[in-house]
């Protein structure tokens, strides 16, 4: 190029800003001559100039090129980050930079990373290179810019621009968390709550309180998505956002008299603290008057009562600090949820999406919080009130709005004859409606129905099939010469193109696919309702065709028949995969679709490839779905098993991801549930005993040094915890349909009705996410000694941080979800026909005594009475309680000889009589079950042996605990133990 | 106050502030430049334009083809202009014109159709004898399409820096006119004329209501 090589060689300062001047409006809007650019080296020149020339002018118009070379898209990312342009550009925003000069370079760094972001999303694994802008000094920088330029239109660029940047190039947790600790996240806030108390939405009244110049009305959804993108992901991150001080300012600086009067902002006043009320008021009735009243603010001793029936099941050992309000301060969060859904309502397009975006994190934040700490006391009911108000308001404004805009997603016709402006906006919006709306919805049925009231089926499955159909690609530029494909390899990075990836209709469509499948998984969730109306859509051959990934050349194949139109089956991102998977979860939930449509739709297949796919999310995504493709009455079962399923599960099992890890078991647990006794033994000689063993007891935790049992430190607030963790597992655990309730000989069938609070009716649901399993952080409380006013949000959230990333709690709930799924297994293991035979089998392969030894493991007191912090005795998580007892029973259940040699063993018959008066029905019930198969008299032959049983368990102790349970305060309890007692007088 | 900063009289923005003693929010340096760029264009050097544009803000043009194509013909037709008003144009004199259109018009044109087709429009003023030209060739020509270009240009750099795309002035008058066409419509009892109350002397009963 002639621009170039006047560039190289010029003369003086002038003529090289002269001949940068050239070659910039050669370049701009010119892809092909970008390619012949950096073929030349140009790259390597214009960064260059850039870092070492002195000329101001220069830098200027070299900045602009990098700029404008970056807008040829992925193929450019890797020449640009090869010169190291991003670094040599971030470099450049000094202090004494000219404003116009940070514009460009902000500007380049823009484009650059939106090149990036474009580049990300290939199929092929190996262009997927690092960006990182936001280094500690960099931050800085940037927040720099931000404060002390003067409030003029540059400065709204630069805040626009970095805002941008934050959005596109932000992705990994630990930039995130790096950003949530800066400045520049709080001078995001502080801008936010700026333009809302400029707009006249509230009126300021902290004093003391300095609040930075309101930012442009246009810049304020760039801002809401730079904080959504920075608190996506973690709810302590989205409790920093708002508990910061300027967000709590905003709602509680009443400096005249003092008094809270935040509950203006509630549902229930409609925001109305500047007079009119500027939301529409909702009338909710109280608690009090509904039979979810369990108590009364009037007698606190009530509350324990009511706790049997709290969300995440009992609490009685729980000490917690009456000081600190449960989940935090719920009237903030109401005004906050309150005052995003204004921002909502008075955006438009894009804009009103990021609001409803940043809405649901802050509601799924706050109901995370709530769960982690089913703590109970004399607030509960108010506060549960206020919870309630929240999510109805939710329901009312807000989903519908969401819904409003999927509709217009799916009704926007893009035509071409629109400005970029309106185009650019109405491609996010149809990107990203459906997803806002899952987001909204995921985890509360409530606000699922709302969505459908709303017409979200409606329009979510048109959009996705939509996406399916056949995409024109744009036709290249026409050129005289044909590209020379064979360039040499030698050259240095700087000088090659990178990979085209997907040209931007195919990412376009495939984001609305993604978005739209998720969509779909959330509405699908919890209503069978919802499931066969999507299924009636005609959306099951769509979610089909999006479980199949693209091939690994596909890029490439596309870049040689460029303007060709590109067929609607050929493959999918993976970032689709995975939402297809969510999608495929949730819908066959449906015991009816799983033997109907889906097994029509032939999902099992692509989901049995996708096992194998070399990105482990997807690998786990595809496990979740085999869970509930693998239950017994599912008909996919045996094409799965025929394909070699047990294998490529066991594999995964023994990995080290935790999550992917219980997943398999998971499945595994399910495949052996009444299935054919050749097929456990398989399953089992897969998985190993040895290993299995080893998973039960936790083995693999203490490998990695985490947490020692019984040790010092944060992991005895996990420990301590009596029904730490596993309580949400247990919640959803399939104990009702997956174990033993089809099974029509088995006398050991629960009583499903109570046994999982939040099921549907056909009992069905399966698996939830583990991303929320829940820890009751009493013990991590109660070393944080509450200042007795007011609520301290400080404190607050570094108790929300600690529940959610201390890394020792987590490896802990970690390894409970394993065991309790390993346990779980053996229990399916032994379930059914053959359960002598399969008990035969493990006493052959594991050992009697070892056997019996890990059971009494499980139930003996993990720290005793007085010898620790704690001053009673503290045994492991429930869950795994249930489990080992569940087991117990099994074996009871076997031959007589079984039943003797379970009641031969002494020290288990010690370690498990405490749990006759576990706190926890679930476990109750448990115990009678077993006592009940264990007194029971199989023939005439065995009528001996029983009365020997039946004394043995009087002597130690459990007749009498069981007697007790006659009183017990839960029927199913009860019922259980007169039974029991029946039977030992039988005796 | 906005409308005279959004289309770009920065001497006459200064004097309404200081006349009505309101603190002006203007970068007269941005508006001065969105001028510049208006003034090219009317004057026919739209490569000074687009260079302009360029240094402003190579995304303008990066990202609107359409935008860039529109100005890239008005470049050729400014190019063709002073020889079509010859009297006997010289073929020859084509020449620079057409190397123009070959190097940059013809490889942008089977990337959109519309593209397509107002290339061959445009081609046409070649072909045909200036004086006999069909109505929509004429257009071509007229200095309105300057304007219109102008103005587009005008609304792109806005944009681009984030502000609104029109004074809001006109979009109030689009209003009016729009809520007067449906009242009349519905047969709203209006009088026969609505004036702006701009000339009070003339309309005196709109001044009543």
């Amino acid at each position: 190029m002639p621009a170039l090589t006047d560039v190289r060689h010029a003369a003086s300062a002038e003529a090289q800003v002269a001949a940068l001047r050239r070659l910039k409006n050669e370049l701009v809007g010119q892809g092909k001559r970008k390619e012949t650019l950096v073929c030349d080296g140009g790259i390597d020149v214009v960064v260059d100039i850039l870092s070492s020339s002195e000329d101001d002018d220069a830098r200027l118009q070299a900045t602009l090129i990098i700029a404008t070379i970056a807008n040829g898209g992925p193929a450019f990312v890797t020449p640009l980050l090869a010169a190291n342009a991003p670094q040599v550009l971030l470099d450049s925003l000094a202090h004494d930079t000219p404003s116009k000069r940070v514009t460009a370079s902000l500007q380049a760094l823009r484009n650059i990373a939106a090149a990036w972001r474009a580049s990300q999303q290939s199929p092929q694994q190996e262009i997927h290179t690092r960006l990182d802008l936001f280094t500690r000094h960099s931050i800085e920088v940037f927040h720099d810019l931000l404060r002390q330029s003067p409030p003029c239109s540059a400065r709204m660029q630069h805040l626009r621009l970095i805002t941008d940047l934050i959005t596109l190039s932000v992705i990994s947790d630990t930039k995130k968390a790096a950003l949530s600790q800066s400045p520049l996240f709080e001078i995001l806030t502080a801008l936010l709550v700026s333009h809302t108390v400029i707009s006249g939405l509230v009126t300021w009244q902290a004093e003391g309180v300095q609040l930075p110049p309101p930012p442009q009305a246009s810049s304020v959804s760039h801002i809401i998505s730079a904080i959504c993108t920075i608190v996506e992901g973690s709810a302590y991150r989205t409790h920093r956002f708002f508990l910061s001080s300027t967000v709590r300012a905003l709602f509680i600086g009443q400096s005249w008299n003092n008094t809270d009067e935040r509950h203006l902002f509630s549902a229930r006043q409609g925001f109305a603290n500047t007079g009119e009320p500027l939301l529409p008021v909702l009338h909710i009735p109280a608690y009090g008057t509904t039979t979810y009243h369990y108590g009364s603010r009037a007698f606190p001793a009530m509350a324990a009562l009511q706790s049997k029936h709290a969300k995440r099941g009992n609490s009685h050992y729980v000490t917690f600090d009456e000081n600190l309000a449960p989940g935090g301060d719920m009237d903030h969060a109401n005004a906050v949820c309150s005052w995003l859904l204004l921002l909502a309502r008075s955006a438009a397009g894009h804009g009103r999406l990021v609001a409803l975006r940043l809405l649901a994190l802050v509601n799924n934040s706050v109901d995370a919080m709530d769960s982690s700490d089913a703590i109970v006391g004399g607030h509960r009911t108010e506060y549960t009130q206020k919870n309630r108000e929240r999510k109805k308001q939710i329901a009312v404004l807000g989903v519908p709005l969401a819904a409003k805009m999927v509709q217009i997603a799916n009704e926007s016709k893009m035509a071409e004859g629109s400005s970029s402006a309106q185009h650019a906006d109405d491609v996010l919006v149809k990107e990203q409606a459906c997803d806002v709306l899952a987001l909204l919805i995921r985890d509360f049925d409530e606000l699922q129905i709302a969505a459908v009231d709303a017409g979200a089926i409606k329009h979510v499955c048109p959009l996705l099939k939509k996406t399916f159909d056949p995409v024109p690609l744009a036709k290249p530029m026409w050129s005289a010469r044909t590209a020379g494909t064979g360039k040499p390899a030698d050259l240095p990075l700087t000088r090659q193109l990178g990979s085209r990836g997907l040209p931007s209709e195919i990412l376009h469509a495939m984001r609305c696919r993604q978005s739209a499948l998720q969509a779909l998984a959330a509405l699908a969730e919890k209503e069978d309702i919802h499931r066969k109306a999507i299924v009636e859509a005609g959306v099951v051959p769509c979610i089909f065709d999006a479980l199949k990934p693209f091939p690994s050349d596909y890029a490439e194949t596309l870049a040689k028949n460029r303007g060709q139109v590109v067929g609607p089956k050929d493959g999918n991102t993976t970032a689709v995969l995975l939402a297809a998977c969510r999608a495929a979860k949730t819908m066959s939930r449906s015991v009816s679709l799983l033997r109907t449509s889906l097994i029509d739709a032939g999902i099992a297949k692509p989901v049995f490839q996708l096992l194998h796919h070399t990105d482990p999310e997807v690998q786990l995504a595809a496990t979740d779905v085999c869970i509930n493709l693998l239950l017994e009455f599912s008909p996919m079962r045996e094409d799965l098993i025929a394909e070699g399923v047990v294998k490529t599960l066991a594999d995964h099992a023994r990995r080290s991801e935790p999550a992917l890890r219980v997943s398999s078991l998971w499945a595994l647990k399910h495949l052996v549930s009444s299935s054919p006794k050749e097929i456990k033994v398989k399953t089992i000689e897969e998985l190993g005993t040895g290993w299995l063993v080893g998973v039960i007891r936790g083995e693999h935790l203490q490998q990695r040094g985490h947490g020692e049992v019984a040790g010092g430190g944060v992991s005895v607030a996990g420990l301590s915890t009596p029904n730490a963790a596993g309580e949400q597992v247990d919640l959803l655990n399939p104990s009702s349909t997956g174990m033993d309730v089809d099974d029509p000989d088995d006398d050991q069938g629960y009583d499903e009705e109570e046994e999982v609070v939040n099921d549907d009716e056909d009992g069905e649901v399966m698996y939830d996410e583990l991303s929320s399993t829940h820890y009751q952080a009493s013990q991590l409380r109660s070393t944080i000694q509450q200042a007795p006013s007011a609520f301290n949000s400080k404190r607050y959230l570094s108790s929300v941080r600690e529940i959610e990333q201390n890394p020792s709690l987590r490896a802990r709930q970690d390894d409970v979800a394993v065991q309790e799924q390993a346990l779980d297994f053996i229990r399916n293991l032994l379930n059914g026909e053959d359960c002598a035979g399969m008990f035969d089998y493990l006493l052959q392969h594991i050992g009697s005594a070892k056997i019996f030894e890990l059971l009494t493991e499980k139930l003996v007191r993990v720290i005793d009475a007085g010898s620790s912090t704690s001053a009673r005795p503290v045994y492991g998580p429930s869950a795994l309680i249930i489990s080992t007892v569940n087991i117990l029973t099994h074996i009871a259940n076997a031959l007589p000889r079984h039943k003797q040699l379970l009641i031969a063993q002494k020290p288990l018959l010690q370690a498990w009589l405490p749990h006759f008066s576990h706190p926890d029905r679930k476990v109750r019930v448990a115990c009678v079950w077993a006592i009940n198969s264990l007194t029971w008299i199989d023939d005439d032959s065995d009528r001996r042996d029983a009365r020997a049983r039946a004394q043995e368990l009087r002597s130690c102790g459990i007749e009498t605990a069981v007697r007790q349970l006659i009183g017990d305060g839960d029927l199913d309890v009860k019922e259980r133990a007169k039974t029991a007692v029946r039977q030992f007088e039988q005796l | 106050m906005d409308y005279l900063i959004n289309e770009g009289y920065p001497a006459a923005a200064q004097k309404f502030a200081t006349e009505a003693n309101i603190q002006p929010a203007v970068d007269v340096d941005v508006i001065r430049q969105r001028v510049d760029i208006r003034n090219c264009i009317h004057t026919g050097d739209v490569e000074g334009a687009i260079e302009r544009i360029n240094d402003l803000d190579p995304n303008i043009l990066d990202y609107d083809p359409p935008l860039h194509f529109t100005l890239l013909r008005l470049q050729f037709i400014e190019l063709v202009r002073p020889i079509l008003a010859l009297d006997k144009p010289d073929t020859a004199l084509f020449r620079p014109a057409l190397v123009f259109a070959r190097t940059h018009l013809a490889p942008r044109a089977p990337t959109q159709k519309s593209f397509l087709d107002e290339l061959q429009s445009t081609m046409s003023l070649l072909v045909f004898p200036s004086e006999k030209l069909a109505p929509q060739l004429k257009a071509l020509l007229d200095p309105d399409l300057r304007a219109q270009v102008a103005r587009s240009v005008n609304e792109a750099i806005l944009y681009s820096r984030g502000d609104k795309k029109q004074a809001r002035i006109r979009s109030l008058v689009k209003l009016r006119a729009w809520a007067e066409i449906q009242a009349r419509e519905q047969k709203k009892n209006l009088p026969a004329h609505l004036g702006l109350g701009l000339d009070e002397m003339t309309d005196p009963d709109v001044m009543v209501a």
